[in-house]
């Protein structure tokens, strides 16, 4: 692991509306390389949180500096699509837990349209490319039967696996999922993430997983944070987690650990 | 003046190829499918239904007043009027009532649903701006789409206006063009022009606006759209008042104030 800081959130706070704040004071670095779980139960802010970090919304006090790009409390009053420069965004996999798939075009046309937006679509060679890049992202993720589909003719599963998908149209450097086993079955989860861990191998490439399923963090995220109610109640490896006598232990122990 | 004005469009040209040259938005395939959709939509598809208001409008207009100016001698005052009513007044207005009622409350309805579906927030997240990819273009193409509209609107509504008045008084047909054609002055076509351009602008505007403010929530989907709705009607009516008051004002001041008193 590098020391290259990928995010850096210093007392940051962040509400739906302007009267509230659904967390409050939350400070953290994340450096390149780590895998990071944000878990908690709903309403412990988790989900804002990640929208805050992709830059979908503003932070409404402290700063949050991500890779060399550091935004503070004043972006609040800026247009929200300028909240992060193009550049930084280009380094980020997003898959939020609402999939948020053109409706409009197939999942083929959604990603091709999200690649030209990304690199433009001056000649035939950047076209070509987009071509050559969906179709190997569509093989990589078994997407070859569903790509020319609408999202409304999707299931569930075939939803979620092609938002996840999206997010690694631009070979991101940084993955943030948020509830990624949603909807998905066993088998499918476990060929995502060993296609995610081929992706990703010796890459020192960063993810982020904001989950429910302590199961799921345990397998693939050495350092949580633990969120309830809007605070952040531990940063640290798992293991320690385990060791302290946090209320929700009750409940997640007989799911990490089976007797 | 000749000059100036060849100076002016010059000057307008080069601005517009200049943007267009920079890395505007406007350049992009995606974007320019999205303005050519759009005028389809709005305008393509809504030429039957204009054509047929544009029907029932010229009809009605002749006939309650051309049998008026008959009988009072005026038959020749049929160009003003339909100028007056048509060019200048009802052609912006019905359009763009048309077009509040097909295409601005499925714009807003359509974005409020893609905000309420978290297609305008993934699109944020991977760089795009929903303002240069759903926003921009639909205005651009709905402002261009309503002018169309309208022209279609008054040369339909000019040529049923004509029709009608051989049904209900006898004038030949040079003369009803030498009416209408003398009566049209240059002002009357930039007003025309001006007044349904921004008439488009500002309903896509409030329709773009509406659809985009939503929260997310689906039950915004229909608040969303009445809301465009209202708004397109308040400033559509708000700005024909502004135009046609300054219209008037211009021509009392060109023609001098006591020939109004």
């Amino acid at each position: 692991m590098s020391d290259e800081i990928v995010w850096k959130l210093d007392n940051v706070r962040a509400g739906y509306s302007a009267s509230e704040d659904r967390f409050e004071g939350v400070s953290f670095t994340i450096e390149r390389g780590e895998r990071v779980a944000f878990l908690g139960t709903a309403k412990s802010g988790r989900k804002l949180l990640m929208k805050v970090m992709c830059g979908l919304r503003p932070p409404r006090a402290g700063t949050m500096q991500i890779f060399d790009h550091t935004s503070g409390a004043d972006a609040y009053y800026r247009d929200w699509d300028d909240l992060l420069p193009r550049r930084i965004k280009a380094k980020l996999g997003v898959a939020l837990e609402v999939d948020g798939l053109l409706s409009n075009v197939s999942i083929r046309e959604g990603y091709e349209l999200l690649f030209r937006f990304r690199y433009g679509d001056h000649n035939e060679r950047l076209q070509a490319a987009a071509s050559k890049v969906v179709d190997g992202l569509c093989e990589q993720f078994s997407l070859n039967t569903i790509m020319h589909k609408r999202p409304v003719e999707l299931s569930p599963s075939e939803r979620k696996l092609a938002c996840i998908a999206r997010a690694f149209l631009a070979r991101p450097r940084v993955l943030l999922l948020e509830n990624p086993s949603e909807n998905i079955g066993q088998l499918s989860q476990m060929k995502l993430w060993s296609m995610i861990d081929a992706v990703f191998e010796n890459q020192e490439r960063t993810i982020i997983l904001s989950t429910e399923d302590f199961r799921l963090a345990w397998r693939h995220c050495p350092r949580w944070m633990v969120f309830d109610k809007g605070n952040l109640v531990f940063d640290g490896q798992k293991e320690d987690f385990i060791k302290t006598r946090h209320p929700v232990l009750k409940l997640i122990d007989p799911v990490l650990f089976p007797r | 003046m000749g000059g100036f004005s060849v100076k002016a469009l010059w000057a307008f040209m080069r601005s517009v190829y200049v943007a267009w040259r920079l890395d505007s938005p406007l350049r992009h395939k995606d974007v320019q499918m999205v303005i050519y959709r759009q005028i389809y939509f709005t305008g393509a598809q809504a030429l039957r239904l204009i054509a047929l208001f544009a029907t029932i409008i010229g009809v009605l207009t002749v006939s309650q007043s051309a049998s008026q100016l008959q009988r009072f001698g005026g038959s020749d005052a049929i160009g003003p009027l339909l100028i007056a009513a048509i060019v200048r007044e009802l052609g912006p207005l019905v359009t763009v009532l048309i077009v509040t009622a097909r295409s601005v409350t499925a714009v807003a309805s359509e974005l409020a649903s893609m905000n309420s579906n978290g297609e305008i927030d993934s699109l944020r997240a991977c760089g795009v701006s929903p303002l240069s990819y759903l926003v921009v273009p639909r205005i651009i193409a709905g402002s261009v789409a309503t002018l169309i509209l309208a022209m279609h609107f008054v040369w339909i509504s000019l040529l049923v206006g004509f029709v009608s008045s051989q049904l209900i008084v006898d004038i030949p047909l040079a003369k009803f063009i030498l009416s209408v054609t003398s009566s049209l002055t240059m002002m009357d076509l930039f007003i025309f022009f001006i007044k349904t351009f921004f008439l488009g602008f500002v309903v896509f505007l409030a329709a773009t606006f509406s659809g985009m403010r939503t929260t997310g929530a689906s039950y915004e989907i229909p608040v969303a759209t009445t809301r465009a709705v209202m708004w397109s009607f308040m400033t559509s009516l708000a700005f024909q008042i502004f135009i046609s008051a300054a219209y008037y004002l211009y021509q009392m001041q060109m023609r001098g104030w006591s020939n109004f008193l």
